[in-house]
């Protein structure tokens, strides 16, 4: 068995997350009027039409992707798996990414700043559902039952979790901290150490390889909740296949309203957050 | 000489991953291996007896040091219960560090230093033990991870962080103990603005089986004896380890005192399952019983620490039983079937937070901190006994336990709970010895049922270090000053005495290599308790930290 630990996968897959290759956005941006914005579907640009309006909402790019290969059963959703390519697919799927929430940068737009821009919104004047506060965010951010919660994979300050170190995250530009947190795949980040492995027991682990040696791999069990380091013996291993996209989890703009995002948001800026600052 | 080790039983194998090592067996079969120290309490049921008999009352004079070991970090006192598994000395010292030594020799097998970031010691950088199980050692980090570390080689075999140790203000210092296929541990917290737990994590693959909340959330039996939201921030740290009957299949965990220790006004109720004896399902992590020993507490009682499981008789009935102390001055006697409370005695002679305990074992006439105004509490926060641990030996029936009579001007002050902050509600003052007499301590062997002191020695310090029994029918036990001592189990006479150079904060074992008998006791001052003593005994301030571990045996003559 040949294990591909610091291998860039090279698979169509590699493209799929909008922002990564925003050529592909392009390519699904000229589809989109001929399979997508057709009379009584989804409107021009992905605006207002018959269909469920497009532009402006969070997706799960998995979820989204199934949606266009298979359609929606008992809807006007049709299934586009026989109509259009692989290629085709990831790139209406990347457009369709490129246009929801905090979208991606556009081909040849400039790349938003990581660093926190001035906004001028008068926080007092808002009423309280438009603002996030820090510390409504730190009790979403450290909840660890269920889904929801970022603790586990992620720390503040201390560089040994799963996930980056979100104490940097203060200095970044809250629109992209929103992105990254609704769209994981949307950052070009090195995805090549996300593996399903199968091992000879029957058990089912999904993880990030740590590092691996002649007889072991070390790597962060995200199949279970807090995430483990665990040394897999390879000899207990009967197949192990990587994974594309980022291994955070792309649900939580369906386990998250608005104002606990903002909340979320604010914890990680250290101030409060305005949902006019998002725009 | 060998022929008086007691009989090495041929062991029942459950082992899933090293069949043939102890390390890997069931511990149901640990009472059947004397030559092994296999759990924190020394057995499931926390006697911390050695039956081994090579050393005792005729020969122990002659005890000398086989080797010793220096962990080389010290702060926080090295409080750690060595374990052994055939013929290895596994042992936790200050700032995580583990090492397994030759149990004859001290040689060096392997060492793991876990690295702590600074600041997420919230708790201190002391531990008080590993735990041993399916070929893995197990340790709970200041930081609060749980590390699995392969027994034979020392790697990591699994590493999970329970939770935020800077954001929750908690981590781990108690041991952990395996049952069945999980490693149990519970954590530190009590006097922060959090929530305590135990968690079971699988013992082969670190996923979390289970994690009980020592305080009931909303919607849950027990949520109702907390005012509003206290319940989030009501303390209940289950920091020290707990104890198991394979046959009643339950888990047995002292809880911890409610926050803020000292202001109840915000935390109005019982408070459940703070200062509570817990009988845990350890399959699922659920209450099957619990007793709860002081409700509402306000003084830092907490219920954490050891329960001691005996079989005796009682009013002419055969009964299983659970001998508890508590920080409060009474060993509580319950009926380890389901909790029922039978009786209890006081090891303190000069508590006065209550005038006693009604028949059903609620204590009466509380004695209770005031609002920005000094009140004498005795005992003091630190307890007619810290959570070293007691032993009982089963063959002169005793109970050989510490006590300590001191006090402490407590004010309670009102304080909001910021998540993880410390969150003490007052102050727990200036120390001071009971009215009219002066602060003493003393070990005793005890009637565990009645109480009745069978003899006494006393203490000029404190002791702060745990008893062993052996079937040689000694006690051994250390000082603040660096004493080991051997007693006469039946009589109390000192047989033997050895200046290891530090004082005593940790727990003394007994195993054997190769048919030959060994002591082991840690050596090494410090922790928060004994940070009181250059205030009261000013030439305290000159007992220095260590942390060496002295191995003693008896050579053929």
């Amino acid at each position: 068995m040949r294990f591909m630990v610091g291998v860039v996968l090279a698979t169509a897959w590699a493209g799929l997350a909008a922002g990564q290759n925003s050529g592909l956005a392009s390519e699904g941006r000229a589809l989109f009027p001929r399979y997508c914005s057709i009379p009584y579907c989804h409107g021009s640009e992905g605006g207002e039409g018959r269909a469920p309006t497009l532009r402006g909402r969070t997706r799960d790019p998995g979820a989204l992707r199934d949606i266009v290969v298979n359609g929606i059963p008992d809807t006007s959703m049709p299934d586009f798996g026989e109509r259009l390519t692989e290629n085709e697919v990831d790139a209406v799927v990347a457009y369709v990414l490129s246009i929801s929430i905090a979208p991606p940068p556009e081909a040849g737009a400039s790349v938003p700043s990581r660093e926190a821009k001035p906004v001028s919104v008068d926080i007092e004047s808002l009423p309280a559902s438009l603002v996030g506060v820090p510390e409504r965010g730190a009790t979403l951010f450290f909840e660890a039952s269920g889904e929801r919660g970022c603790t586990g994979c992620h720390h503040m300050g201390r560089g040994d979790g799963v996930g980056p170190d979100l104490s940097a995250a203060k200095e970044q530009d809250p629109r992209a901290l929103l992105r990254d947190i609704l769209f994981p795949d949307a950052e070009d980040a090195d995805r090549s150490a996300f593996f399903t492995i199968e091992l000879k027991d029957g058990e089912h682990i999904r993880g990030i390889v740590q590092e691996e040696s002649e007889t072991a791999v070390r790597l962060h069990d995200l199949s279970t909740r807090p995430p483990v380091l665990r040394r897999i013996a390879k000899e207990s291993i009967a197949k192990m296949e990587p994974v594309p996209g980022s291994p955070m989890p792309k649900n939580f703009g369906e386990l998250y309203t608005w104002k606990e995002l903002l909340d979320i948001l604010a914890f990680l800026q250290g101030r409060a957050v305005s949902y006019p600052e998002l725009h | 000489m060998r022929a008086k080790l007691v009989t090495v039983l041929s062991t029942v194998v459950f082992g899933v991953l090293c069949g043939t090592t102890a390390v890997a067996q069931s511990l149901d079969q640990a009472e059947s291996q004397p030559e092994n120290w296999l759990t924190y309490g020394g057995t499931y049921n926390s006697w911390r007896y050695s039956p081994l008999d090579q050393i005792d009352r005729s020969n122990v004079k002659r005890m000398k040091v086989a080797w010793a070991f220096q962990l080389g970090a010290v702060d926080m006192g090295f409080q750690a219960t060595p374990l052994v598994a055939d013929g290895v000395v596994y042992v936790i010292g200050p700032k995580n560090r583990v090492f397994a030594l030759d149990g004859a020799t001290g040689e060096r097998r392997w060492h793991y230093f876990h690295e702590i970031p600074e600041g997420h010691s919230v708790y201190g950088n002391q531990n008080r033990g590993v735990a041993l199980g399916h070929g893995n050692v197990y340790l709970g980090t200041a930081d609060n991870y749980v590390v699995a570390l392969d027994a034979t080689t020392g790697e990591v075999a699994w590493k999970v962080n329970v939770e935020d140790s800077a954001y929750f203000g908690c981590n781990i210092t108690g041991a952990p103990i395996v049952i069945k296929d999980m490693v149990i541990v519970g954590s530190t917290g009590g006097d922060s603005a959090h929530r305590g737990h135990i968690v079971a994590f699988d013992a082969r693959t670190g996923k979390l089986r289970w994690r009980f909340n020592t305080i009931p959330g909303p919607g849950e039996p027990g949520n109702e004896t907390w005012e509003g939201d206290s319940w989030k921030y009501g303390g209940g740290a289950a920091w020290m380890t707990g104890s198991y009957d394979p046959e009643l299949d339950l888990l047995y965990w002292g809880i911890g005192n409610p926050a803020a220790d000292l202001y109840g006004e915000a935390r109005k109720g019982e408070n459940l399952y703070t200062d509570c004896i817990v009988a845990i399902d350890p399959d699922t992590g659920e209450v099957v019983w619990y007793f709860q020993e002081i409700p509402h507490d306000l003084w830092d009682y907490d219920s954490a620490y050891e329960a001691i499981l005996i079989d005796a008789v009682l009013d002419g009935r055969e009964r299983k039983l659970l001998i508890h102390p508590n920080k409060g001055g009474y060993m509580y006697v319950l009926d380890r079937t389901n909790g029922e409370f039978l009786t209890a005695w006081a090891f303190s002679d000069s508590i006065n937070w209550t005038t006693g305990l009604d028949e059903k074992g609620v204590p009466q006439n509380r004695r209770e901190p005031v609002l920005n105004t000094e009140t004498l509490i005795c005992p003091n926060a630190a307890g007619a006994r810290s959570w070293n641990q007691a032993s009982y030996h089963p063959n002169t029936g005793l109970l050989y336990n510490v006590g300590i009579e001191w006090c402490s001007m407590v004010i309670a002050r009102k304080q909001d709970p910021k998540m993880g902050q410390s969150f003490l509600g007052g102050e727990f003052g200036r120390v001071l010895p009971p009215p009219g007499e002066v602060i003493s301590s003393r070990l005793v062997a005890h009637d565990p049922i009645t109480g009745e002191r069978k003899w006494v020695r006393s203490s000029k310090y404190p002791l702060l270090a745990s008893i062993l029994s052996t079937g040689g029918n000694l006690v051994f036990y250390g000082d603040p000053e660096g004493k080991f001592y051997a007693l006469d189990a039946e009589t109390g006479d000192e047989l033997f005495r050895f200046n290891t150079g530090a004082g005593h904060r940790g727990s003394p074992i007994s195993y054997a290599v190769d048919g030959k008998q060994y002591v082991a006791t840690p050596s090494g001052w410090g922790s928060l308790v004994s940070d009181y003593f250059p205030a009261i005994w000013p030439e305290a301030a000159g007992f220095t930290a260590g942390a060496t571990l002295f191995v003693f045996t008896v050579d053929e003559e």
